[in-house]
């Protein structure tokens, strides 16, 4: 009997670090279950799915500490339903707290480390022949006398892996079908703040990974004809290495073999550092299909710059940006303007930044604490690390900008980082912008384009103007006045929401019109296997109210 | 996605009025966008930002009871470095029976000096498994002949809580819809709301009935949740009356 195991995670797209697993253990006569986990809300459906399956191991992936409680909680659910399967944890968050899940958790059995298609298969071979399971590499378990550690396992050639696990319709984006993918894991830098980088230095093995383009254009192939996916979004932490002539030489191999496969009208979307980002290469890439790259460029104030070992300038960050816009090259970016040492003068700095390029959808947050980073060991020396290993937190030594965080995280909360803020769907609509120029040229002209930038470029300034306001207050007021605060964060708040509502007007406006821009053009549905009565949006589904009914008559 | 964006998905699919934004991108990531990181929610408990002290009088004893209301109970007490003209006498709890506070009792040795302090060394068992430990020092004004305590506060500056305030979409019937405010913050906390358009039952209750106008167009409900001293949160939400 082919025996089941199922994996547990987030699949709000094609979840790679999941079907990675799947194809690992299906090479190995398992039968991999995907078992979606998006929100809290669909703990009994995941509960009562992974019963009624019975499967001899269940994998959950717990990568993100936002959702790491349920995800982790999960566990206790499933032995309370009566599933005795043996249940194992993986992803960066439980690498690096497997010791706090093991003690807290009597319920989950093992810890898989760092990348686990290897580790994985050994542990359902394991049990599925009654062996024990403690020791394998790649593994923590519980024993006698403590916690048993299986050694860190090697890192495989990235070649050597199954490809990913492709069961259903890939998404679609206005009637293209879209995929994920990685060319490589891990990333060559070292940012202070990075989970990335914690991960893969960690691990047993080089901290970047790059597959061979054969390897990369091979999947694509299969993609490209078996599910006709035509928009490849890379999802490698860093697209490109530190070497203009190693970039060229692997990107135009790429395009070498895309051309003899034949995968022609395809588009591309990748991520990379500014100090990579070079006019010849990027030309390159754009004639590959190249339509969107987000830059990392996370801060453009020295001291940030410096907290966040960026090893970056403030020119780095100016002409990756201009490179890309001189090159009609669509790009976002996010910044880091609260790190533990951020100063009034390093905000205003990345403000000018902000200001400067506008017209490119950015967003802003806090550097964050994750689990094993430098930064976390960096505050926990200092004293300063705040919270438990569920979510780390610090204050700025600056009480001005800490004060200036707090009342611009809480004015800003719904634009920023709310998945309809307008925040993510400016991003989204240049996004749908660009996947209509490269595969509807007909219906994108440079008029339109431009009014979209204009829409990108007044959001910004919106941004940057309630931020310079709260900038100016937390340098004139005190800012240990709760009541002056309060006042002031309240009326900010207002402002950002009356604005917002103005821009998601417009926003749901140009939405449309790229709609029936496309309808124009296109032969609708036949380019798209989607029955839905609309075209799916740039990042997905839930779209019934593109066409608004008539409203009911009360 | 949330259960809030579960349930206005769910409400996009009804007729007559829109959540305005379904439809439009919403980060299901598929290389349009890249969320940032929200700031991670530390727990009240690890913070000790709602460990509670309250004091009584009797004498030359005071009656010291301290207690959490997050979503964690006190594990395990230990009291340090007393000052001032008081003693310990007594630690009692943390047990089930103190629901999971202790008491303290002090006997005062000298009625001339106004102020002591001690140091409170607790951990705390999260609902959901992890342990934490948190030192608290407390301040006991005995002036006056009263007795009050005050705690060296987990967070001095203005806008402490970070807890999100959330709008739950409730039943709708035409352009009638139920909205409720909904936090994570355990503390005392007021709701008001505004509307860009139509009409609100009661503009301060947590839950509020919106009649939306017949103008077709975008509008806009805000919620803004006041958590006193440790500041407030926004949410938003946003409804589209399609055209007669």
């Amino acid at each position: 009997m082919v025996r089941r195991v199922a994996l547990v995670g987030a699949e709000l797209e094609e979840n790679l670090s999941l079907r990675y697993l799947a194809a690992s253990v299906a090479e190995d006569g398992f039968r991999p279950e995907l078992i979606p986990f998006n929100a809290a809300a669909d703990v009994e459906r995941v509960v009562a799915r992974i019963a009624a399956l019975d499967p001899l191991v269940v994998g959950i992936s717990v990568p993100f500490q936002t959702r790491a409680r349920e995800l982790v909680g999960l566990v206790g659910l499933l032995r309370a339903r009566g599933v005795r399967a043996h249940v194992t944890l993986g992803g960066h968050f439980a690498t690096f707290e497997y010791a706090n899940l093991l003690r807290d958790f009597p319920a989950v059995d093992s810890v898989v480390r760092h990348e686990g298609e290897l580790t994985l298969s050994d542990i359902c071979r394991r049990v599925r022949d009654e062996e024990p399971v403690a020791g394998i590499p790649g593994t923590v378990t519980r024993g006698a006398a403590g916690l048993v550690d299986g050694g860190r396992r090697p890192l495989p050639p990235l070649d050597d892996l199954p490809f990913p696990d492709r069961r259903g319709t890939p998404r679609e984006i206005l009637g293209i079908a879209s995929g994920p993918l990685v060319g490589s894991r891990g990333c060559y830098a070292d940012c202070s703040f990075c989970c990335i980088h914690a991960y893969h230095r960690n691990a047993d093995g080089p901290r970047y990974r790059t597959r061979s383009p054969e390897n990369i254009v091979a999947e694509m192939r299969e993609e490209y004809e078996r599910r006709g996916v035509r928009l490849f979004v890379f999802h490698d932490d860093n697209f490109l290495v530190p070497s203009l002539r190693r970039n060229l030489e692997r990107c135009r191999r790429l395009k070498k073999l895309l051309q003899e496969a034949g995968l022609d009208e395809i588009a591309l979307v990748i991520k990379c550092r500014p100090t990579d980002v070079h006019t010849e290469l990027f030309a390159l890439l754009r004639s590959m299909g190249l339509i969107r790259a987000y830059v990392g460029i996370e801060t453009n104030s020295d001291e940030g710059i410096v907290s966040l070992n960026r090893r970056v300038t403030p020119e780095d960050n100016r002409r990756a940006l201009t490179v890309l816009r001189d090159l009609g090259i669509y790009c976002s970016f996010n910044v880091l303007m609260f790190d533990p040492e951020a100063t009034l003068d390093g905000v205003r700095a990345n403000l000018g930044f902000m200001q400067r390029f506008a017209d490119v959808p950015f967003n802003f947050c806090r550097a964050e604490v994750y689990a094993g980073t430098p930064l976390k060991r960096i505050l926990e020396e200092q004293g300063r690390l705040r919270g438990d290993y569920w979510a780390w937190g610090y204050e700025m030594r600056d009480p001005r900008v800490e004060v200036l965080f707090r009342i611009v995280t809480t004015a800003f909360a719904g634009r920023n980082f709310k998945s309809d803020g307008i925040a993510n769907l400016t991003l989204g609509i240049r996004f749908d912008n660009e996947v209509m120029r490269r595969f509807y040229p007909d219906a994108w002209d440079p008029v339109w384009h431009e009014t979209l930038i204009d829409l990108t470029r007044r959001v910004g300034l919106d941004s940057v103007r309630g931020l310079e306001r709260s900038l100016a207050f937390v340098s004139a007021e005190d800012v240990r006045d709760g009541d002056t605060v309060k006042r002031f964060t309240m009326a900010l708040c207002r402002e950002v929401a009356r604005a917002d509502l103005e821009f998601v007007t417009e926003c749901k406006a140009f939405r449309g019109e790229i709609v029936r821009r496309i309808r124009s053009v296109a032969d609708w549905p036949v380019l798209s296997r989607d029955t839905a009565p609309a075209l799916a949006s740039s990042v997905g589904m839930g779209v019934s109210t593109e066409i608004l009914p008539v409203p009911i008559q009360i | 996605m949330g259960a809030t964006d579960k349930a206005r998905r769910a409400a996009a699919g009804m007729a007559g009025v829109a959540v305005a934004t379904a439809g439009l991108s919403n980060c299901d990531g598929t290389g349009a966008v890249d969320p940032p990181p929200p700031p991670l929610q530390c727990s009240d408990v690890s913070t000790g930002q709602n460990l509670f002290a309250q004091a009584a009088r009797d004498d030359s004893t005071v009656l010291v009871t301290i207690q959490n209301f997050a979503q964690g109970g006190m594990t395990a007490a230990s009291i340090t470095d007393t000052t001032g003209p008081v003693q310990l006498l007594l630690v009692n709890g943390p047990t089930p029976d103190t629901n999971r506070g202790i008491t303290l009792v002090f006997h005062v040795l000298d009625f001339q000096v106004p102020t002591a302090t001690f140091t409170l060394n607790a951990t705390f068992q999260i609902s959901d498994g992890p342990e934490c430990t948190i030192t608290r020092t407390f301040t006991l004004d005995l002036s006056g002949g009263g007795v009050t305590v005050t705690s060296d506060r987990a967070d001095p500056l203005p806008l402490g809580s970070r807890a999100p305030a959330v709008i739950a979409l409730g039943e709708r019937r035409g352009h009638r819809v139920e909205l409720e405010a909904t936090t994570s913050y355990a503390g005392r906390w007021q709701a008001s709301w505004t509307v860009s358009a139509g009409t609100l039952d009661d503009p301060t209750a947590r839950r509020v009935r919106w009649t939306l106008p017949d103008e077709p167009g975008v509008h806009q409900a805000e919620l803004l949740v006041d958590y006193g001293p440790d500041g407030l949160a926004v949410d938003t939400i946003m409804f589209e009356v399609g055209a007669a």
